[in-house]
């Protein structure tokens, strides 16, 4: 090692480091120690050399890593369409945002809406109608081709009981059903002849309080 | 000792390697010219775009679906071949486009950032600090495929073997055809040099 002095960094001190950079790799070296205790200005090109050499390996340990094909045979999405997306690059097409998912969200929330507005415009007879609550479902009659001689629905199970009411196509009350521990409520041959030829059906979920916790109606044709 | 993937260059009589990868430049330009089997060629080596994409998006958590993720393979695509001009074959392919998924992914999650839309999947982590680290990599991606072209072949090709196949000196040197310690001087140098160019750019803001 030069026994110059090594206040002043400069090419004779850059030559000394580039031979030990490359004879010894490692600052552990001795020689490698002494002359960066000895002059900060190589301390910090060795430092920059260090600093070089790991963002080389980050860098193409990384790259190496995420290009390997995976063992599995999985291919990655877009994987298998490169040759297209090629041809639309060589075509000067630029990439164009995906459209056909927001347009398919949009048309199932238009026919959503549409389904919405046309029951508030004029409610199905065939379809049941929650009102209040979501533990309560109606399950027959919902149809035309239902039989009418019992009423069924689904509810959860929570000590309460229910009513029924047939209203017919003005409102009017025709039937009503006694308290119901649970589904379905009955008709007798008498209550059936009674139901009009348009009509709603409503049930009424209570607690066992007496306070209502779902209604769900249905209006339909005999 | 390992076995060492091909280089891809071809050597000359002498040993020493042919200054770029002229089969990869070759490829491209039949490409351009409307070669049907070069691009179709060109298509399966940059199949390696989609999954250094996946693998990218995976890491971070993905915060990208598929669809969205094909799209930005398509644009990584794009940017692709309208820079293939400028590729002068100093490196195979696939590690000439490297930078380009990395950017091309670091510039989708800082649209979707902006937008609001996305989330580290850890909270502990800070969004916007882990973009900041995703900008910094394709950075350092972009000056080190630069300035690798700019460095002499052979240093290049130790540096590729040490780091990217974690080659010994010994097995770089059975490859190359020359001693440990030449392989060994090369890379150091090669490093040495890289500092110089990687340095120079960063002064001079990535111009130089």
């Amino acid at each position: 090692m030069s026994t110059q002095d090594r206040s002043s960094h400069g090419a004779e001190h850059e030559r000394e480091l580039a031979q030990l950079w490359e004879s010894t790799g490692g600052a552990a070296d001795a020689r490698v120690s002494a002359l960066l205790a000895r002059c900060a200005g190589c301390a910090q090109s060795w430092a920059r050399l260090e600093a070089t050499q790991a963002l080389v390996a980050q860098v193409l340990q990384t790259q190496q890593r995420e290009q390997r094909e995976p063992g599995d045979g999985r291919l990655a999405p877009g994987e298998a369409n490169i040759e297209r997306m090629l041809e639309r690059a060589m075509r000067r097409e630029r990439p164009r945002a995906r459209t056909w998912p927001r347009l398919l969200a949009a048309a199932v929330v238009l026919v959503a809406l549409g389904i919405g507005v046309h029951r508030a415009l004029a409610p199905s007879p065939t379809r049941p109608d929650p009102e209040l609550g979501a533990g309560l479902r109606l399950l027959s009659p919902l149809a035309q081709s239902d039989p009418k001689e019992r009423f069924t629905f689904e509810a959860a199970d929570d000590g309460g009981w229910f009513e029924i009411v047939v209203v017919d196509a003005d409102g009017r009350e025709v039937l009503r059903s006694t308290r119901l521990e649970r589904s379905p409520w009955t008709l007798s041959d008498d209550e059936r002849q009674r139901l009009p030829p348009v009509f709603e059906w409503r049930v009424t979920a209570f607690d066992s309080s007496g306070s209502i916790e779902a209604q769900a109606k249905a209006r339909l044709e005999r | 000792m390992k076995r060492l993937p091909p280089l891809q260059r071809p050597t000359g009589e002498s040993g020493a390697l042919a200054p770029a990868f002229a089969s990869d430049l070759a490829l491209i330009e039949a490409t351009r010219g409307g070669d049907e089997r070069a691009r179709t060629e060109l298509a399966h080596r940059l199949r390696v775009v989609a999954r250094v994409l996946d693998a990218r998006n995976r890491q971070l958590g993905s915060p990208f679906r598929d669809h969205e993720l094909e799209d930005i393979v398509q644009d990584a695509i794009t940017r692709t071949w309208e820079s293939l001009a400028q590729f002068r074959g100093g490196s195979t392919l696939e590690s000439w486009v490297y930078p380009i998924a990395v950017r091309t992914l670091s510039n989708a999650l800082r649209e979707r950032r902006a937008r609001g839309s996305w989330l580290p999947r850890d909270s502990q982590v800070d969004p916007d600090q882990l973009l900041a680290q995703q900008d910094e990599f394709a950075g350092d991606c972009e000056a080190l495929a630069r300035a690798l072209g700019e460095l002499e072949p052979r240093r290049a090709d130790v540096i590729r073997l040490r780091h990217a196949n974690d080659a010994s000196f010994d097995e770089i040197g059975a490859r190359l055809g020359v001693p440990p310690d030449t392989a060994k001087t090369w890379y150091y140098r090669g490093i040495a040099a890289l500092r110089d160019l990687i340095g120079r750019r960063a002064a001079t803001g990535g111009s130089a």
